[in-house]
């Protein structure tokens, strides 16, 4: 009896604490994306309007884990030759996160996102892209038995389409 | 060696773990605040003049006004309702989300500063303050537009 309490305590436990994680690095990372063009430019990425620490909140994107999905994306696609983290590259890509809708409860649940993005050329300081992009994802009522982590789910879902239709959208620029 | 009888342990296995559980996300809960601002790098809010704010369909509360109101003492030509003028160099929109805990309260209010001609985020600020910490509308309207103006100074 005892033993088959502990275990229940443990699931709930782990049902818990993985609906308590931020929203990951991994699944916001766009996978292949098909026809992307190439820049033959390097790039530095800089993200604000999310979390500056990661404070566990399974509705607020950290900066930091944004940024290394754009990172690791960009990777991915080839869409610059490399991305650099300080100063001297030829673009600097700017996301800032604007809203995050996730609804309070539901069997189903669908987060919505808006970024702004802007491209900018680091030397002559041009603005070659400006665009807000809202994506939407929607976590099916099967997707995970925590509610918090079916809006997790959502939230990544919805990321990891922001920064596909965005880097899909610069990589159709015809970059000096 | 206490001994319960068959009632006081039915009521320890369905009340006490929830309501421990209950008074923790209360307390965790009650005390969280957030304030935040963020302007677009590439933006220059120095040269606004005048500003229309976007009054949200289902506000019932006039959050539009608060705002309005707010960005007057600021020393801006302002205007709000439903149909953006054509001669305001940017809108404003906003989100409020209430909650209730003995009385309404808003728990969140976010304000977005937007080029009236693209719809592109120029600058946004979100306060989050939860029953402990509440504040009325008035003051988180001022929380969130002071943030926003403080941000663009910087």
């Amino acid at each position: 009896m005892k033993i088959t309490r502990r275990i229940v305590v443990l699931i709930v436990a782990i049902f818990w604490l993985s609906g308590c994680a931020p929203p990951t690095k991994e699944a916001m990372t766009a996978g292949s994306i098909q026809g992307m063009k190439r820049h033959q430019h390097t790039v530095t990425i800089r993200v604000q309007g999310g979390n500056e620490i990661k404070d566990e909140s399974p509705l607020r994107i950290t900066n930091d884990a944004f940024s290394a999905a754009i990172e690791e994306s960009i990777i991915k696609n080839s869409l610059f030759t490399k991305v650099i983290h300080g100063s001297g590259s030829d673009y600097i890509i700017n996301a800032t996160i604007i809203d995050i809708s996730t609804p309070a409860f539901g069997a189903s649940m669908t987060a919505r996102i808006e970024v702004a993005w802007t491209l900018l050329n680091a030397r002559s300081r041009d603005i070659v892209f400006r665009k807000s992009i809202n994506s939407f994802y929607t976590a099916g009522a099967f997707a995970a038995f925590a509610g918090v982590t079916r809006v997790r789910i959502a939230i990544e879902g919805a990321a990891r389409k922001n920064i596909r239709q965005a880097l899909m959208a610069i990589s159709e620029l015809q970059l000096k | 060696m206490i001994v319960m009888s068959k009632e006081e342990n039915i009521v320890r296995k369905f009340f006490f773990i929830p309501g421990v559980l209950f008074i923790a996300v209360l307390l965790i809960q009650g005390c969280s605040n957030r304030a935040t601002a963020t302007i677009d790098p590439t933006t220059d809010l120095s040269s606004i003049k005048s500003i229309y704010v976007v009054k949200l369909a289902p506000d019932g509360r006039g959050i539009n006004r608060l705002i309005a109101d707010k960005l007057k003492t600021m020393g801006y030509r302002v205007s709000t309702g439903i149909t953006i003028p054509s001669n305001v160099d940017v809108v404003v929109t906003y989100k409020d989300r209430w909650m209730w805990d003995i009385t309404m309260y808003m728990l969140e209010l976010t304000v977005i500063i937007r080029d009236p001609k693209t719809e592109f985020p120029l600058a946004t600020g979100n306060s989050f303050h939860t029953s402990l910490t509440r504040k009325s509308p008035e003051e988180m309207v001022d929380e969130v537009i002071n943030n926003i103006f403080k941000q663009a100074k910087q």
